[in-house]
C-alpha cells in the first residue's frame, strides 16, 4: 500500500507538472510577423503622410490610380506635396480636387509616373530620363542653384524636395510643383516665340511647319513621330547679313523656284538640314558624333563637345577647319508633344563637296598622338593598348594594338614612317584579336575605290574588309602574301598592269626582285568599290579569316580615292609625311 | 549513523571551501587581457600607443565592396583622388560607387563614404588618453615626460583623423572619450567643422610641447609622431583655415630644424622616396612593413590586369607632365613615377623604379606618405603667396621644380606669374602641388581648399579640372551642384544615421 501510494504520488507529481508545463507554455503566444515585407508601397506611403500628400492622395483616389501604385511592380513616382497641388489648383482656378475632370487628372498622374523602371537621382542627367512616363512623354532632369542651394529640377518646373525614397514597389521623389506636360507641337513652339520669325516663315514656306505640327500620338509614320529641331533665331540671321525671310530665300532658292515640298529647292534642303527625325535632348545629341538630318541628300550634322560648348558642324574637310555653330544651351532642351527644340548661336548649312580623296594614316590615333615622346619619333613604339580607343575598338578587348615608328632608313618606307600594329590578328582562338573597327575621318558622300596597305609578316591569317558593315569585293587572302613577289612578272610591271592585278605602289621603295624583301612588299591592296552614303565618319572594319599562325600584323594606311579619279595618283607617300607625284 | 556524520561534515567542509574564495559567477576571458589587468606599466602603455599606429594599416582591401572593414589608406586615397582630376576607371573593372563619385553622383548609400576605419583609430587614441595617466601611479619607472610624450602621440593621430574627417564631411560627430563598454555608447550629434578644428589645434599645441624630436631610430621617426609631424599637421590645418601667418611659423619650425632636405631627383629618387620609404624627406608615413604580412591595398586597387579598378587619367602624361618637344629624353623625374604612359597604371603605388615591371600582391607594401618635406615647402609657398612674399613663394616652387627637373613647355605649362599677384602665385603653387603629390591623396583637398577660399568666386579653380573626369551628359549638372557649398562634402553613410538619430545629414543630400 505504501509502495502504491509512493508510486501514485510520483505519478501525481509528474502529471501535475506536465499539465502545469503545458499550461504555462500555452500562455505564451509566439508572435509571428504578419508581413512578408514591412516596407510600404507608394500609395500607402502617400496615405501615411496626409500632412504632406493628402491632396495628391485625393487625386489618386479620384482617378482610381491608387490601386496600381499599391500593387507590386517597379515604378518611379514624382509626388507633388500639398502646397504644390494647391498652387496648381489655384493656377487652374479650382479650389478642390473634385472640380477637375477625371480624364485630365488621369493624364496628370500618368505624367508623374514612370513604369517598369526605378530611376534614382544617380541616373539623372542633363536631359531626358531614360524611360518615358506613362503619359509617353519624357521628363527631363537637371540641377539648379537657388540662393546657394543646389537641387535637382524636373522638367525645369519642379524642384526635388526629397529624393530616392525607396519603397516596396519603386522609388519616390517629392517635388514642389506639379509637372505639366508639354501641350504645344514643335511648330507651335517656334511660331509662338518671337525670336524665330525668319525661321518660322521658312518652315511655313517649305511645308515643314505642317510636318512639325503633328503631335507624336497622332503621327501615322512611327519613324517620323518625333523630331529634333535646331532653330536659328533672327539675331543669328541678322549677324550674317540676312535681315528677313526674303533674304534667306534669295540666298538658298533658285529664283522662281517654289520651296514648298520641293526636294530640289535649296531652301527646302536648308530647312530640312535643321531637323532630325529623333527625340534628342542635348545629352543625346552629344552622345553621338553625328546625326542624320531629314534632308533629301542624307546630310549629317556633326557634333563636337569643346569643354562645355556643343559645336555643330565643326568639321575638318579637305584641309580646312570649318568653325561650325554652337548650341545655345540655356535656350535648348525645350520639350514639345512631338520632340525637342534647340536654339543655335550660329548658322548651319549643307556643305556641298565633290567626292574627295582621303589618305588615312591608321597610326594617327589620338591616344598615340598624346604620347609625344614616341609619336613619329624614329625607332619608338608604344605599349599595347586595350580596346576601346577613341576611334578604335576590337573584339576581345584584352588583346592590344600599339604604335610603332620605324627606325630611320630601315627600308620599310611606310608613310610617315609609322604603322599601327595588331597583336595576333586572327580568327581564333577566342583570346585573339579577331575583329577590329576603326572610325574613319570624315568622308564626303560619293563613290570610292578603297586601298589598304599592310606590312608583310609571318602572320598567315587573311582579312575581310568592311565599310559600315558591308563587305568589300576583295579579300586579303593571306597577310603573309608577298604582294608583287608572288607574281614575279609584276615586280617590274607598269602601274596600270599592277593596278589591274589589284596592287599599286605608293612608297619610294625601289623595285626589288627579292620576293621577301620589304622593297616590294609595301604596296596598297585594292579592296573594292564603296558608295559612301553620307558625309560623315564611317566604320571601317577588318575581320580576320583563318586561325593559322599568329603574330603582330602591321597596317600603314587606307586610301579612299574617288571612283572616277586616276587611281595611281598621288604616287608617292613619303616617310617624312609629304605626298607627291 | 557514523557514516552520515562523516558524509555531512565532508559536504559542509567542501561547500565552505569551494564558496569562500572565488567569485565563481564573475568570469574572465581565458585567452585575453582585460582592461583591469592592463595599463599596469610603461611597457603596456607603449604597446597601446603602438597599437594606435598598427590600426592605421589594419584591415583588408575592399576595393569596391563594403569598406567598413577596409584599410585606411584605401579610404584616404579614394577620398583624396576620386572627385579630383587624376584618376579614371578603366572599362574592364570599374566599381559603380567609384564611378558615381567621379561623376558627382553621390548618395548616402555609397560604400566609399564610410568612415569606420578613421573612427576606429580615434577610439584607440581616446583609450590611450583616458587610461595612460593612471599608469604613472602604478609604475614608478614611468616619468611624467614619457607619459606626456605618449599622450602627445595619441593627441596628434586623433587630430590627423579629425582633420581628414572635417575636410571630407564638413561637420562630423566629435568623440573625445573611448567607447569600451555599452555604457559608453552615446548618440552624438554632429559638431560644426569650426569647433572640431579649434579642438584639434588646441590638442596639437598641447602635444607640441610634449612630443619628442626623435626616437633615435629612422623608422620610428617616420612612423611615429615627432614634434615635426605635429608642425606639419599644424601647417596643413592653418592653411585650411587660411591662417597664413601661423602656417608659415609652423613650416619654419620644420625648415629651420635642419633635420630634413629634398632627396636628389636622380635615378634613385623613386626607390629612395617611394619604394624604400622613410627617406630623409619624409615626415610621417604609414609603415607597411615588408617583414609582416600586412600589405597595402594598392596592388589590388591599381593592378588593372586582375581586379584593379583605378588608372591614371590620360591627361596626366602629356598635359600635366608635358613632353620636351626638343628632347624627349629630357623628362620630369616625377612623370614616370606618376603613371605608366601606355597602360595608365599608377606607378607610384605598383610600379618599380626604372622598369616597366609591376609589384606583386605579396610585395605591395610601399608606405602611404602623409607628409614629406617637399610639402612643407609648398605649404609655405602657398601661405607666402597671400602674405606679400610672392617672390619667396616662387623661389620655393622653383626649388621643387629644379629638384624634379620639371619640363616647362610654353603653351602647355602655366606661365610664371608676377610675384605681386597673389592669385597667380597661389595657382602656380597649386599646379606644382598637382605634379609633386600626384596620387598621394591630396588633390581633392587642395582643390577644395582653393575653392573655399573665396566661395563662389574661387569655385572655377575646382570645377575646371574636375570636368575632365565627368561624363559629358553630366557636366551641367555637376557645375550647378558644386555651386552649393554643401555638395563639396560627402554625405554621412546611411547606416550611421539609422544608428544615431542625433546625427544630421548634410542638407545637400536631401
Amino acid at each position: 500500500m505504501k509502495n502504491i501510494l509512493i508510486k501514485t504520488k510520483w505519478l501525481w507529481i509528474v502529471s501535475l507538472s506536465l499539465v502545469a508545463g503545458a499550461y504555462l507554455t500555452g500562455c505564451k503566444k509566439t508572435v509571428y510577423p504578419a508581413l512578408v515585407n514591412g516596407q510600404l508601397n507608394i500609395t500607402s506611403y502617400i496615405e501615411s503622410d496626409p500632412a504632406d500628400f493628402s491632396l495628391w492622395d485625393q487625386i489618386l483616389q479620384k482617378t482610381g490610380y491608387d490601386g496600381f501604385l499599391q500593387a507590386y511592380g517597379e515604378y518611379t513616382a514624382f509626388v507633388p506635396n500639398n502646397s504644390a497641388v494647391t498652387l496648381y489648383m489655384k493656377s487652374k482656378g479650382k479650389t478642390s480636387v473634385d472640380q477637375f475632370n477625371v480624364d485630365s487628372l488621369k493624364n496628370l498622374v500618368r505624367y508623374h509616373v514612370i513604369q517598369n523602371d526605378t530611376i534614382s537621382t544617380t541616373y539623372f542627367i542633363d536631359g531626358k530620363m531614360r524611360t518615358p512616363t506613362m503619359f509617353s512623354q519624357y521628363l527631363t532632369s537637371g540641377v539648379v542653384n537657388v540662393n546657394g542651394v543646389s537641387s535637382y529640377i524636373i522638367n525645369g518646373q519642379a524642384l526635388v524636395l526629397q529624393s530616392n525614397i525607396s519603397l516596396g514597389n519603386g522609388i519616390m521623389h517629392v517635388i514642389d510643383h506639379v509637372l505639366q506636360p508639354a501641350t504645344s507641337t514643335l511648330a507651335q513652339l517656334i511660331d509662338l516665340n518671337s525670336k524665330y520669325t525668319i525661321f518660322d516663315q521658312a518652315l511655313k514656306a517649305t511645308g515643314f511647319y505642317d510636318t512639325l505640327n503633328v503631335p507624336a500620338t497622332s503621327a501615322t509614320n512611327p519613324n517620323r513621330a518625333y523630331f529634333t529641331v535646331f532653330a536659328e533665331p533672327d539675331s543669328v540671321y541678322q549677324s550674317i547679313g540676312i535681315p528677313n525671310f526674303a533674304a534667306l530665300q534669295l540666298k538658298y532658292s533658285t529664283p522662281g523656284s517654289n520651296p514648298l515640298h520641293n526636294p530640289n529647292d535649296g531652301l527646302y534642303d536648308y530647312m530640312a538640314y535643321h531637323i532630325l527625325a529623333e527625340n534628342s535632348y542635348l545629352s543625346d545629341i552629344i552622345s553621338k558624333p553625328s546625326h542624320l538630318s531629314i534632308s533629301p541628300g542624307l546630310d549629317v550634322i556633326s557634333v563636337t563637345l569643346q569643354g562645355l560648348t556643343i559645336q555643330l558642324d565643326y568639321d575638318y574637310i579637305n584641309g580646312v577647319q570649318y568653325p561650325g555653330a554652337s548650341v545655345d544651351r540655356p535656350h535648348s532642351n525645350i520639350p514639345s508633344t512631338n520632340g525637342v527644340l534647340h536654339s543655335l548661336l550660329g548658322d548651319i548649312y549643307i556643305k556641298v563637296f565633290p567626292p574627295t580623296e582621303v589618305d588615312w594614316d591608321l597610326a594617327d590615333q589620338p591616344e598615340f598622338r598624346k604620347q609625344a615622346s614616341i609619336f613619329r619619333v624614329a625607332g619608338k613604339s608604344s605599349v599595347g593598348l586595350n580596346s576601346p580607343l577613341t576611334n578604335i575598338n576590337f573584339v576581345n578587348p584584352a588583346s592590344t594594338v600599339n604604335y610603332a615608328c620605324q627606325p630611320a632608313n630601315n627600308g620599310t618606307y611606310y608613310w610617315w614612317n609609322d604603322v599601327i600594329s595588331l597583336n595576333n590578328f586572327r580568327n581564333g582562338p577566342s583570346s585573339q584579336l579577331t575583329d577590329i573597327h576603326f572610325t574613319t575621318p570624315i568622308i564626303i558622300k560619293g563613290k570610292y575605290k578603297v586601298w589598304i596597305s599592310f606590312g608583310h609578316g609571318s602572320e598567315t591569317a587573311g582579312a575581310q574588309i568592311l565599310v559600315d558593315g558591308n563587305p568589300l569585293q576583295n579579300v586579303i587572302p593571306n597577310l603573309n602574301s608577298t604582294y608583287l613577289g608572288a607574281t614575279a612578272s609584276l615586280i617590274n610591271a607598269s602601274g596600270p598592269v599592277e593596278e589591274a592585278a589589284g596592287w599599286k605602289r605608293y612608297t619610294e621603295a625601289p623595285y626589288s626582285a627579292t620576293s621577301n624583301n620589304f622593297y616590294n612588299t609595301v604596296c596598297l591592296f585594292y579592296c573594292g568599290v564603296v558608295v559612301i552614303p553620307t558625309t560623315d565618319h564611317h566604320d571601317f572594319e577588318l575581320l580576320a579569316i583563318g586561325a593559322a599562325n599568329g603574330n603582330a600584323t602591321v597596317f600603314d594606311m587606307v586610301q579612299f580615292l574617288p571612283f572616277a579619279q586616276n587611281q595611281e595618283e598621288p604616287r608617292y607617300f613619303r616617310r617624312d609625311g609629304s605626298i607627291g607625284q | 549513523m557514523h557514516k552520515r556524520i562523516i558524509y555531512r561534515s565532508v559536504l559542509i567542509v567542501t561547500l565552505v571551501l569551494s564558496c569562500s574564495c572565488n567569485k565563481y559567477l564573475t568570469l574572465y576571458p581565458q585567452n585575453g587581457t582585460i582592461r583591469q589587468q592592463f595599463w599596469q606599466n610603461k611597457e603596456q602603455l607603449q604597446s597601446a600607443v603602438i597599437g594606435v599606429y598598427a590600426s592605421l594599416i589594419q584591415g583588408v582591401t575592399t576595393n569596391g565592396s563594403n569598406s567598413a572593414t577596409g584599410q585606411m589608406a584605401e579610404t584616404l586615397f579614394k577620398w583624396g583622388e576620386l572627385r579630383a582630376d587624376n584618376v579614371t576607371t578603366p572599362i574592364a573593372g570599374s566599381y559603380t560607387d567609384d564611378f558615381n563619385i567621379m561623376n558627382g553622383n553621390i548618395l548616402p548609400t555609397n560604400l566609399e563614404v564610410q568612415w569606420a576605419s578613421l573612427y576606429r583609430t580615434i577610439n584607440l587614441c581616446n583609450t590611450v588618453l583616458l587610461y595612460a595617466p593612471g599608469v604613472i601611479s602604478i609604475d614608478p619607472t614611468l616619468t611624467q615626460t614619457q607619459l606626456n610624450a605618449y599622450m602627445a602621440e595619441a593627441l596628434t593621430v586623433r587630430a590627423l583623423m579629425y582633420f581628414y574627417l572635417v575636410r571630407t564631411f564638413g561637420d562630423v560627430p566629435m568623440k573625445l572619450t573611448p567607447t569600451s563598454t555599452d555604457n559608453d555608447l552615446v548618440l552624438l550629434p554632429t559638431t560644426p567643422q569650426a569647433t572640431i578644428i579649434k579642438q584639434i589645434l588646441s590638442d596639437l599645441s598641447t602635444a607640441e610641447g610634449n612630443a619628442v624630436y626623435t626616437y633615435g631610430v629612422v623608422a620610428y621617426d617616420k612612423g611615429r609622431v615627432t614634434r615635426y609631424t605635429i608642425n606639419a599637421l599644424q601647417a596643413d590645418i592653418y592653411l585650411w583655415t587660411y591662417d597664413y601667418t601661423d602656417c608659415i611659423t609652423a613650416c619654419n619650425k620644420i625648415i629651420n630644424s635642419g633635420q630634413f632636405g629634398l632627396v636628389a631627383g636622380d635615378g634613385n629618387f623613386f626607390s629612395t622616396v617611394y619604394s624604400n620609404g622613410n627617406s630623409s624627406e619624409s615626415i610621417f608615413e604609414f609603415q607597411y612593413d615588408g617583414s609582416t604580412t600586412q600589405t597595402n591595398p594598392f596592388y589590388q586597387m591599381f593592378y588593372i590586369n586582375t581586379a584593379g579598378s583605378l588608372a591614371a587619367q590620360i591627361n596626366v602624361q602629356g598635359s600635366l607632365f608635358p613632353v620636351d618637344p626638343n628632347n624627349p629624353k629630357n623628362v620630369d623625374v616625377r612623370a614616370a613615377i606618376a603613371s605608366n604612359g601606355g597602360t595608365g597604371a599608377i606607378s607610384k603605388w605598383i610600379g618599380t623604379p626604372n622598369s616597366t615591371a609591376t609589384l606583386t600582391a605579396a610585395t605591395s607594401y610601399r608606405h602611404w606618405i602623409v607628409y614629406r618635406y617637399a610639402e612643407i615647402l609648398l605649404f609655405k609657398a602657398e601661405a607666402e603667396a597671400f602674405t606679400g612674399a610672392g617672390q619667396d613663394a616662387l623661389n620655393l616652387v622653383q626649388q621643387i621644380q629644379t629638384r624634379a627637373n620639371a619640363i616647362i613647355v610654353p603653351g602647355t605649362s602655366l606661365t610664371l606669374p608676377a610675384a605681386n599677384d597673389p592669385v597667380g602665385v597661389s595657382n602656380y603653387v597649386l599646379d606644382e602641388r598637382d605634379r609633386e603629390f600626384i596620387y598621394e591623396g591630396k588633390r581633392w583637398y587642395d582643390l577644395l581648399r582653393y575653392a573655399r577660399r573665396n566661395f563662389p568666386t574661387t569655385l572655377p579653380i575646382l570645377t575646371g579640372p574636375i570636368l575632365v573626369n565627368a561624363s559629358p551628359a553630366l557636366q551641367q549638372i555637376i557645375l550647378t551642384k558644386y555651386q552649393d557649398p554643401n555638395s563639396l562634402y560627402l554625405p554621412i553613410y546611411y547606416t550611421e544615421l539609422q544608428l544615431d538619430p542625433n546625427l544630421i545629414q548634410n542638407p545637400f543630400y536631401k
